[in-house]
């Protein structure tokens, strides 16, 4: 029996020797040896810059190491003993880079690099209000930029004037985002001033008024208000019918005569207020249609001169001229896009666009001199992307798609570098603030309001 | 348990009232000393008093022994390796004894067959009978010691995980492509399972190969039988068998991927050769190198993360018998625990989510002699299995370990949020392992039989009868408790301040249950007459038997009635041999069955066999001429074995297939108008019946060689077989619409498949003064073809499964890669998108010019091994004794396939493999050579290359020193001291090394993909003592 006891505890000791594998990395900082700073790397760069610090003995152990350009304290990433790896954070200015290491004892190692960090604006997509919960899920919160929330933001317009941004919510209200206050406010929703589907807003040529469209869900009747407007002067506070029509998705005041021209569903008909002689009364004319028999939603954008507008319907771009001497747009031409869907940057009809919707018109210096200065930017929905479209007809994609996923998802959430890094998540409204040089874009998927600015 | 205590009980009683028989006697003290032939002293020796088992002592280092007993009763001495003695006592008080070495000569070996014990010189059907001693497996089920061990067995093992480990078997190969391959597995009668029996308690272990030995089962025979007796009680003083071993399992292979360095860089290489953007920037890439982003670039090495180097498996038995004339019993119980190789997290204290299986087994069986002539025999044997495994299924886990790639996602993000890719396969192996719950599998078994052996010599002499019933148990139990953490992942790019921007991928899982249970019962009614006749030199001999079983099962079958009835079998079966001068035997075996699956007319089946041998070293003239020849039999069997077992899983069989079966039909007939619907539903079958489908059979013959030279120094067997299986049940499903079977196909017996092959086994044994070596060595062959099968005219013979291998592999012919655009502007269209140089370009086998399904031929062979080889060396020296056991396996040959292999073939799901690394792969530009072993990799899968083809076959054959072990037995002057019969200390090596042309993981695991739990390579100390 002595012989079962003794090696039973043999194969004991056999059993204990197999110890468990730690999961967590152990911090290698040799407190006995010195730490060495020798050099970092790169030595200018803009936000997002991975900034690497190279020596010794650093430690491994994240959270015992700072670095600070300036003031400005950097995200450490990683450390492996010989290098550390930081982020360059936005907002930063250039200056000494300084690396800060808490020892055991509660003397840290501090050095300052000789050289300055340089500090490069750039062109970045950011975030400028909106979030979720953690199941993704959002709804309509007012409050201040961290409280406040999106549930569907489908396009944006900016007024430049008291610098506040309206976000339609698609079918559900008109949201305003006070800029200065950094303050965001519900100025309509569903079911006020019978508004039953809200889809877009325009801003009048002098700013100072705001068209609300709605599809109220009429196929003939004019029975309800299809356009709406408030006042700047009444804070934007009061709604003011403006036509009774059927379903109305966009209107486009023209930026010169101030007439407004707007759309329907049926046959993507293009239509023109026009005044009663007798009673003023605004009544529509039907101009023409765009898609024949489909029923469509459009989209109306003028050219900041008034010369031609350009009619966005899904895949295509039709172009259609002012005629300054009827005073009403001529029946279209298409000039970007099939009626095929795709994500290809080419010229004219050989472009591809997957759901083209709101766009701008945006000056490109380049341009200067020649008949049209601007280049047109839209949101193209289903490829992720924001692309713009040159007088020539040439389209590019600007921004959006970028780091995909391993699986080649393009969609998601990410801020950064327009076309290297960002990505969006539905894009749909776009507005530019000339002044400022800053893209507004409205995310449905997202739920959030993005950037696109040079900081 | 109350039959234990009632068998207990039964015992003490016969055993008291013989005692209390005797007590009127004179006692006397005898004593003397045992010596063996050479007159040296025997120490050690049992001396008992014949019917007195308590009463045994052993002889001390002189030989001597004291004993007291009563006048003209029986003294019995016994020793291991010398032939027992008994005195009478009479008035002489020393009674000296010389005891004579026991010597078994090849012609008077007993084998166990079909119908009884059986002089093996008298057999003349194809047996195996397997050496105990050479089975050796430190696991938990003797399965795994029959490759390479067995002559005429082809085994695999599949996955060496705890509890799951078995291997599959198969008697001379797979002969049917049709419903049941698996061989009948009868253990003291009655069929029961081989995967958990206890090694120790078994005696005998035949198996029965041809059909002169097999045709009795009739319906079951038809894949070959093995046959296990366990052992009984010895007419001795109690014997205490003790064992205790201690396994270190590691593993054979351990497929090595890459590091998370080499995968970026990969992945980057198959992007940027289908011009597509590189994925990592060479900034990314020295991130992951310098390990500086453990959040984004975590570089883990999944499978050493939570695999362990290696598992314990402790294995111990305890086992007594004895008894006297009246009684004897033969109890034992034995405990396994296999511990399993996962990383699991020890600070978990409440429940283990490792795998692991724990078994429990017992088993009693007693002898009672009833009368002089009646002997009844009770058995009482179970098992208890559980098997612990991880929350996470088998699949996902091995899937998850091998489908993250180093760089996809840490453990836990820094923030401490669990990082996760989603669910099931797709979630962190840290959540499957370690978080995920666990499942509970436990299986009961409890075995009871009784034997009653009536000697009806008053009757006529030689004339016996033996009834048996066995009464099975079983029952399975599940229960799985499952939860998981939310999982979140991480986006490519930090947000603007550097912090990470994760998002949810699976959401929290609060603990949830799966439970089921099922159970089944098996009753077996048996009867046999026997009747042996000797007059002169003719031996005749009969047997009679009939059997009835009947078998349910409740696997959830809700209110399906016809699974619900029990499953009844009905046989007569009968041998008559006949023997002349231990020369000439001649055998009529037959089974006469019915089965429930087939109509009226079709339900009985008779099996006959006939088989004969001729034992040439019998006759005078080579007795005379060669007298090195011991044994040399020439034997010859042939007949036909049936089978009913026609489909469905072993729970739920297809039943009574000559009935229809009705449903009531959708929507049915409207008899109203259009507007006021009133409708009604007719029946229609939902299964046709097959009302004229009977027995499939196999027709076999067997031609065999028994031999034995020098004085039993060589002997061994070898056969040649022919099997031919006709009338395997097939669905007929080429049968045109017209016929009007609305879709329902009826099955009909109509697939063939012939069987050829060999097995034979040898043995040499040679004594060099105290040293004693012996070679032996096994081989089984088996190659099978389909001679016809269910299926519809081809314009292609090779795209047929008739005259092919069952389970033929099959695919395209690769020509290797395409060399350049020129090649492939010259080469045949292939039908599987676009291609570029380093593409596998394909044989166009029917020269249509394209290349497509039509092309496809069989390639390599089976997955299953179609040869299975074994040869060993044994040496005993003293008390040291050595062997090694090499086995092998052939003539087989697999797909790989999986993302494991096919590289980036689901994106970045699948990690890679160091062999695309390492070996010969096209590189453009680099090594465009047109016979790598890689072709071009490609991001997202190619379907063109990654295609079942030759190119992707791999021949599994291997060599491996399956056991390699070494024991010392004490010395009895020191072991005898303690009060120890024998002592043996030992140690066992198993699968120590493999030769394989594969290397990627162990060539005999059936995985296709490497993703399945790695086969061990164990090494075990052991210990068994005797007392």
């Amino acid at each position: 029996m002595h012989c079962f006891f003794v090696f039973i505890l043999f194969f004991g000791s056999f059993f204990y020797a197999c110890k468990d594998k730690d999961l967590i990395r152990e911090d290698k900082y040799d407190p006995g040896k010195p730490t060495v700073f020798s050099d970092f790397s790169p030595k200018k760069g803009a936000i997002r810059t991975r900034l690497y610090i190279y020596g010794d003995n650093f430690g491994t152990d994240i959270s015992r190491v700072h670095v600070y350009i300036g003031e400005r304290e950097l995200k450490v990433v990683g450390a492996n003993g010989k290098q550390i790896y930081c982020w360059v954070p936005g907002q930063t200015s250039t200056g000494q880079v300084r690396v800060v290491i808490d020892g055991d004892s509660g003397t840290p190692v501090e050095h300052t690099f000789n050289d300055p960090f340089t500090y490069i604006k750039s062109t970045t997509v950011g975030t400028l209000v909106g979030n979720v919960d953690e199941l993704g899920n959002s709804s309509i919160v007012d409050g201040d930029f961290e409280n406040a929330r999106f549930s569907y933001p489908a396009w944006v317009t900016y007024e430049p004037e008291s610098n506040v941004l309206f976000v339609t919510e698609l079918d559900r209200a008109v949201r305003r985002i006070d800029l200065n206050a950094q303050m965001v406010s519900t100025l309509i929703t569903n079911g006020q001033a019978a508004f039953t589907k809200m889809q877009t807003t325009t801003l009048s040529a002098n700013k100072d008024t705001l068209f609300l469209s709605d599809d109220n869900g009429n196929l003939t009747s004019r029975t309800k208000v299809a356009v709406a407007y408030t006042l700047r002067s009444e804070n934007y506070r009061r709604v003011h019918p403006y036509i009774y029509d059927p379903a109305c998705f966009s209107t486009a005041p023209h930026p010169v005569t101030n007439e407004m021209f707007y759309n329907g569903l049926q046959g993507i008909g293009i239509k023109k207020a026009i005044p009663d002689p007798v009673t003023g009364e605004l009544l529509p004319k039907l101009l023409f249609r765009v898609g024949g028999s489909t029923n469509q939603s459009s989209l109306i954008f003028f050219h900041p001169s008034g010369n031609y507008a350009y009619i966005v319907s899904y895949t295509r771009i039709y172009k259609s001229i002012y005629n300054w001497e009827t005073r009403e747009l001529e029946p279209p031409i298409l000039f970007a896009g099939s009626a095929t869907g795709g994500d290809v940057d080419a010229i004219g009809t050989s472009a591809r666009i997957g759901r083209g919707y709101q766009g701008v018109f945006v000056k490109n210096p380049a341009y200067a001199g020649q008949a049209d200065e601007y280049d047109f930017y839209f949101c193209d929905q289903n490829n992720q992307s924001i692309r713009t479209l040159s007088p020539a007809g040439v389209v590019s994609t600007f921004a959006g798609k970028g780091s995909p996923t391993p699986d080649g998802s393009v969609k998601g959430y990410i801020d950064g570098d327009p076309r290297k890094e960002a990505r969006f998540a539905d894009p749909t409204g776009i507005d530019y603030d000339a002044q400022r040089k800053i893209f507004y874009i409205a995310e449905r998927d997202n739920k959030r309001i993005r950037t696109i600015t040079v900081e | 348990m109350k039959r234990i205590i009632f068998i207990l009980i039964a015992v003490a009683g016969v055993v008291a009232g013989a005692s209390a028989q005797d007590t009127a006697r004179v006692a006397v003290t005898i004593t003397g000393t045992v010596l063996n032939e050479q007159k040296e002293p025997l120490q050690g020796v049992t001396v008992a008093v014949k019917d007195q088992p308590g009463l045994g002592i052993s002889t001390n280092e002189n030989g001597g022994y004291s004993i007291t007993a009563n006048k003209y009763q029986w003294l019995v001495f016994s020793y291991v390796g010398y032939e027992q003695q008994e005195v009478l006592i009479k008035d002489a008080l020393r009674i000296n004894v010389t005891l004579k070495a026991s010597e078994q000569k090849a012609m008077d070996e007993i084998v166990v067959t079909a119908l009884g014990r059986q002089k093996k010189a008298t057999v003349t059907g194809a047996i195996t009978t397997v050496d105990l001693t050479t089975l050796k497996t430190p696991t938990s089920s003797i399965t795994n010691a029959l490759a390479g061990n067995v002559s005429g067995v082809l085994a695999m093992q599949g996955s060496g995980q705890p509890g799951s480990n078995s291997s599959e078997f198969w008697i001379r190969g797979i002969s049917t492509f049709g419903a049941g391959t698996s061989a009948l597995v009868l253990v003291d009668g009655f069929e029961r399972s081989l995967t958990e029996i206890n090694i120790e308690d078994i005696e005998s272990f035949t198996v029965l190969k041809d059909a002169s030995t097999t045709a009795i089962y009739g319906s079951r025979g038809a894949n070959g039988v093995v046959l296990i007796t366990t052992k009984k009680g010895k007419m001795d003083k109690v014997s205490i068998n003790g064992k205790y071993e201690a396994s270190y399992n590691t593993r054979t292979f351990t497929p090595q991927f890459v590091d998370g360095y080499t995968y970026a860089g990969l992945m980057n290489e198959a992007r940027v050769t289908r011009n597509e953007e590189a994925f990592y920037t060479p900034e990314d890439l020295t991130l992951i190198r310098n390990q500086l982003d453990p959040d984004l670039f975590p570089d883990i090495s999944w499978m050493d993360m939570f695999l362990k180097p290696g598992a314990v498996t402790q294995r111990t038995s305890l086992n007594f018998d004895g008894g006297g004339a009246l009684a004897r019993y033969f109890v034992s119980g034995s405990y396994i625990n296999e511990g399993g190789m996962y990383e699991t997290d020890e600070n978990l204290k409440n429940y283990n989510t490792n795998a692991n299986y724990k078994r429990w087994n017992y088993r009693a069986n007693v002898d009672m002699n009833l009368t002089q002539t009646t002997l009844v025999r009770v058995g009482v044997s179970g098992s208890l299995g559980k098997q612990n495994l991880p929350g996470g299924t088998y699949n996902e886990i091995w899937a998850s370990l091998m489908g993250q790639n180093p760089i996809s996602i840490p453990i836990k993000y820094s923030t401490g949020q669990v990082a996760s890719r989603g669910g099931a396969e797709k979630q962190n192996p840290w959540v499957l392992i370690t978080q995920q719950g666990y499942i509970e599998n436990w299986e009961n078994k409890i075995q009871t039989n009784v034997t009653l052996e009536q000697n009806l010599r008053f009757i006529t002499p030689g004339l016996r009868f033996v009834g048996r019933f066995g009464y099975d148990n079983n029952n399975k139990n599940y229960i799985r408790r499952m939860k998981w953490p939310e999982g979140w992942i991480a986006e490519r790019q930090r947000e603007s301040n550097g912090d990470l921007r994760l998002r949810r991928t699976i959401t929290e899982q609060l603990l949830t249950q799966t439970s089921d249970a099922t159970g089944d019962r098996a009753e077996t009614l048996q009867g046999e007459l026997h009747y042996t006749k000797t007059l002169k030199s003719h031996t005749l001999g009969g047997i009679v038997q009939y059997t009835q079983e009947k078998k349910v099962n409740t696997s959830n079958y809700g209110t399906d009635i016809m699974q619900g009835i029990e499953r009844r079998n009905q046989r007569l079966a009968g041998r008559l041999t006949y023997g002349y001068q231990s020369r000439y035997f001649f055998d009529i075996n037959f089974g006469y069955n019915g089965s429930e699956n087939f109509a009226t007319g079709h339900q009985f089946g008779l099996f006959p066999a006939v088989s004969g041998a001729w034992n040439v070293a019998e006759e005078k003239l080579i007795q005379e001429n060669l007298k090195w020849m011991n044994m040399f039999k020439i034997r010859y069997s042939y007949g036909r074995v049936g089978n009913d077992y026609i489909g469905g899983s072993d729970n739920q069989p297809i039943r009574f297939p000559y009935l229809a079966e009705f449903t009531s039909t959708a929507g049915g007939y409207n008899w109203g108008d259009l507007e006021s619907n009133n409708s009604y539903s007719g029946l229609t079958y939902s299964r046709i019946a097959s009302n004229t489908i009977t027995w499939e059979v196999s027709t076999k013959h067997d031609l065999g060689l028994d031999f034995s030279f020098f004085n039993d120094q060589f002997s061994g067997a070898l056969d040649y077989f022919h099997e031919q299986r006709d009338g395997i049940y097939m669905e007929r499903q080429y049968i045109p619409d017209i016929v009007g079977l609305r879709g329902q196909d009826p099955r009909a017996n109509v697939g063939a498949t012939l069987s050829k092959g060999f097995d034979g086994q040898v043995k040499f044994s040679q004594q060099i003064n105290k040293l004693t070596l012996t070679a032996r060595g096994t081989m089984t062959y088996s190659r099978n073809e389909i001679l016809e099968a269910d299926e519809q005219y081809s314009n292609y013979p090779y795209t047929t499964r008739a005259g092919f291998r069952v389970n033929q592999n099959k695919g395209l012919v690769a020509l290797g890669l395409f060399k350049d655009y020129d090649d492939i502007r010259n080469s045949p269209t292939q039908n599987f998108g676009r291609v570029a140089p380093g593409d596998i370009k394909y044989k166009d086998i029917n020269g249509d010019g394209t290349i497509d399904d039509n092309d496809i031929v069989a390639v390599g062979a089976t997955r299953y091994p179609n040869l299975v080889y074994g040869f060993g060396l044994s040496a005993n020296w003293k008390g040291f004794d050595a062997s090694v056991l090499f086995q092998g396996a052939g003539k087989s040959s697999f797909f790989i396939n999986g993302f494991t292999v096919y590289p980036f073939s689901q994106g970045d799901w699948g990690n890679i493999l160091t062999d695309v690394v390492n070996s010969n792969r096209w590189i453009l530009g680099e090594n465009e050579d047109p016979n790598a072993t890689y072709p071009r990799l490609s991001y997202g899968g190619s379907a063109n290359n990654y295609r079942a083809s030759s190119y992707w076959l791999r021949e599994s054959s291997y060599m491996r020193v399956k056991t390699v072990d070494a024991g010392y037995t004490f010395p009895k002057v020191f072991t005898n001291r303690m009060g120890i019969k024998t002592m043996r200390v030992y140690f066992l090596g198993t699968n120590l090394f493999t030769f394989s042309k594969f290397k990627m993981w162990d060539p005999e695991m059936n995985s296709t993909n490497g993703q399945a739990y790695p086969l061990a390579k164990t090494f075990t100390l052991g210990l068994t003592v005797n007392l």
